[in-house]
């Protein structure tokens, strides 16, 4: 009763929605004259890179970790307008071979794959109403580090952009009255490809409203959501910001769950220099973090003879309740970017040190490469599955 | 079931949205002074209150390199959505700038960052010289003297900003006698050191709200006055005007 009573709240949300935006029926899109064939546009790109990683953990852990990785992606993007429509469709086909470390599973893998990441179709119905349907991967906020007011996805992968994120599927509505304000609603329907996202168990459906003004130089948003469980998972977010001058932006993300006092926020500022470089510093508090004590052992393979294989412990990203973000960006004559990323835990003292460079090596073709070193010791947060990892690769764009 | 708690969290969500009384967006006018009335025409060649979109060519050249960016602009008022139709590794890279807030995306970025004005665009460009210009509303003007420019009778104005949202702390202007056309900028540091002179053409032409043919900026060249080596031109080009809708500048529909 409680699933049905939470999927049925979103039905009427929208018809109010669509009633107070003065939307007029399905004429109002029909009115719109279609041309006989839309205006296709291609975008095709494709990367390839490899990757080599330096456990921490022994050989004989329990935990999957990939010593050595290749992988070539072709990553086209279509996209089809009409006046009151679009579908956009980003399939992907994926080769790849990875060489294990650790872990129950076979030590040499290769596998080829051909899915949708993200196909989203956009209606129109007025100029200032939108509906979308499909799958995509839906991000927002000011932050670097950590996006915590999306309760989709907060992760923002910025620390490997050599993938993808997976995209999900969502039903969203977006009304934009004014400039200054928008109103969506958003059913967050399947979890299509982040089928490994949520720590907390099998896939849920979350609906939320997200309320965005935008004000002279500033800018806020409120985020209500809701997943859909038996005792109703209400949480509340928001982001704001506001230009502080013509160089330094200020801004704080966050979110009140139910159990309030694991509610989590972020900080951050950044200034820009008069040579373009970009300094990010951020500060995140999370409040269902723990402050000491070890993080929970990661098992052996002591139970190959078993026949079950021991129980993993579930540590999400960002286990503790305090830490410091800095981040620099610059790009050089225009063709070479370079960003370095400095993730640090404040109650355990672990960090990890990510630098990214992309090359442009001509208007076609880019070379990448990203490296991470952890640090931590035993019972920390960061270097608990891996000490470091390199990444290098090209991409290519048509 | 949903919760007390949650059911007050939407209804108060969607009270803000309806009860905030900047939705009605109404604003009041006051009188101004000789000089911002000089200044708002000058702002109305380098933009437009219901909408335009044209192209963009950005090209930069310092020490026999040259580099070319490309752009679709819309812009309306001082909102500016900037999509990036060449180099290919760069096609579909979106700026957005509303109310002088100002985000960038670009393909393979999971979501849109927020960037300052003062983020270099290419060479001694910023993302802030694409928007269209509010230096009436922005600016302090004092007129410094008259001189010619290229054979044109200038006022000479010193701009000084108002508000820290300014793209610029400090600009001399000069502003066309005749044709009350802005021909040229040179844009100072805080401390009162020059950055960057720019000049501006008007070869194009567009129809105002009264059907009358105005010129319309064409050709930005910005020149480094602290290296003196780079160049950097923004070619303004098929300016065409169409009403745009708020929805053109919302965050949430930049990336679809």
């Amino acid at each position: 009763m409680k699933r049905r009573f939470h999927g049925l709240l979103f039905v009427p949300s929208l018809a109010g929605l669509l009633l107070v935006s003065g939307w007029t029926g399905w004429a109002a899109v029909r009115d719109v004259p279609l041309p006989a064939s839309g205006a296709l546009s291609t975008d095709l790109r494709a990367t390839g890179f490899g990757l080599f990683n330096e456990p921490a953990v022994p050989r004989s852990s329990a935990v999957d970790v990939d010593r050595y990785e290749g992988r070539f992606e072709l990553r086209p993007d279509f996209r089809i307008e009409y006046p009151a429509l679009r579908l956009t469709a980003k399939p992907r086909l994926g080769l790849g071979y990875v060489e294990r470390y650790s872990g129950p599973g076979d030590m040499y893998d290769t596998e080829a794959e051909g899915y949708l990441n993200e196909a989203v179709l956009r209606l129109s119905l007025r100029d200032e109403l939108f509906l979308h349907g499909g799958r995509e991967n839906l991000q927002w906020g000011p932050s670097q580090l950590v996006s915590l007011s999306n309760p989709f996805n907060p992760s923002n992968g910025r620390d490997d952009p050599a993938r993808e994120l997976a995209g999900m599927d969502f039903v969203r509505a977006v009304w934009v009255p004014r400039t200054m304000w928008a109103l969506s609603l958003i059913a967050n329907v399947g979890e299509g490809r982040a089928e490994w996202l949520d720590p907390r168990g099998p896939f849920e459906r979350i609906y939320a409203a997200k309320l965005d003004y935008t004000g002279m130089g500033h800018y806020a948003s409120l985020v209500g959501s809701i997943r859909e469980k038996d005792d109703a998972d209400a949480t509340l977010g928001g982001y704001a910001g506001i230009n502080a001058g013509e160089a330094t932006l200020l801004y704080v993300e966050g979110n009140v769950p139910p159990e309030t006092d694991r509610f989590q926020t972020l900080v951050g500022g950044s200034y820009t220099f008069i040579w373009s470089g970009m300094l990010s510093l951020e500060y995140l508090h999370n409040g269902g973090g723990a402050r000491d004590g070890d993080l929970p052992p990661l098992p052996d393979m002591s139970c190959r003879e078993c026949k079950e294989l021991p129980e993993i412990p579930e540590v999400g990203a960002f286990a503790r309740k305090n830490y410091l973000f800095l981040q620099y960006y610059d790009s050089y004559r225009d063709r070479t970017d370079v960003t370095v990323r400095l993730t640090y835990g404040l109650d355990d003292e672990s960090g990890r040190l990510t630098g990214i460079v992309w090359h442009a090596l001509n208007d076609y073709l880019s070379a990448f490469a990203v490296a991470h070193v952890e640090e931590g010791g035993e019972g920390a947060e960061f270097e608990r599955i891996l000490r470091g990892s390199i990444t290098a690769g090209l991409s290519a764009s048509y | 079931m949903l919760s007390g708690t949650a059911s007050l969290r939407l209804c108060a969500a969607l009270l803000l949205l309806f009860g905030w009384p900047g939705m009605s967006g109404g604003t009041g006018t006051t009188s101004e002074p000789d000089t911002q009335a000089l200044l708002r025409r000058a702002d109305r060649a380098r933009g437009n209150e219901r909408g335009v979109t044209w192209n963009v060519t950005v090209t930069s050249r310092e020490r026999e390199k040259e580099e070319t960016l490309k752009f679709n602009i819309s812009s309306r008022g001082f909102d500016l959505l900037a999509v990036y139709t060449a180099p290919p590794r760069q096609r579909n890279a979106r700026l957005l700038m509303v109310n002088r807030n100002m985000w960038f995306h670009r393909p393979g970025l999971s979501k849109p960052v927020p960037i300052s004005q003062r983020q270099r665009l290419l060479g001694k460009a910023a993302y802030g010289d694409l928007a269209a210009t509010n230096y009436a509303e922005e600016y302090d003007a004092t007129l410094l003297f008259e001189e010619a420019l290229d054979g044109e009778w200038c006022l000479v104005f010193d701009l000084k900003a108002k508000t820290t949202r300014a793209t610029y702390d400090r600009i001399h202007y000069w502003i066309a006698r005749e044709s009350g056309l802005g021909l040229q900028s040179r844009f100072f540091t805080l401390s009162g050191k020059a950055i960057k002179v720019a000049r501006m053409e008007y070869e194009n032409r567009i129809l105002d709200e009264n059907g009358q043919t105005q010129p319309f900026i064409s050709r930005m060249t910005i020149r480094d006055e602290l290296m003196g080596h780079s160049v950097t031109t923004i070619e303004f080009d098929s300016p065409g005007l169409k009403e745009l809708p708020d929805s053109v500048f919302d965050l949430n529909l930049l990336t679809q």
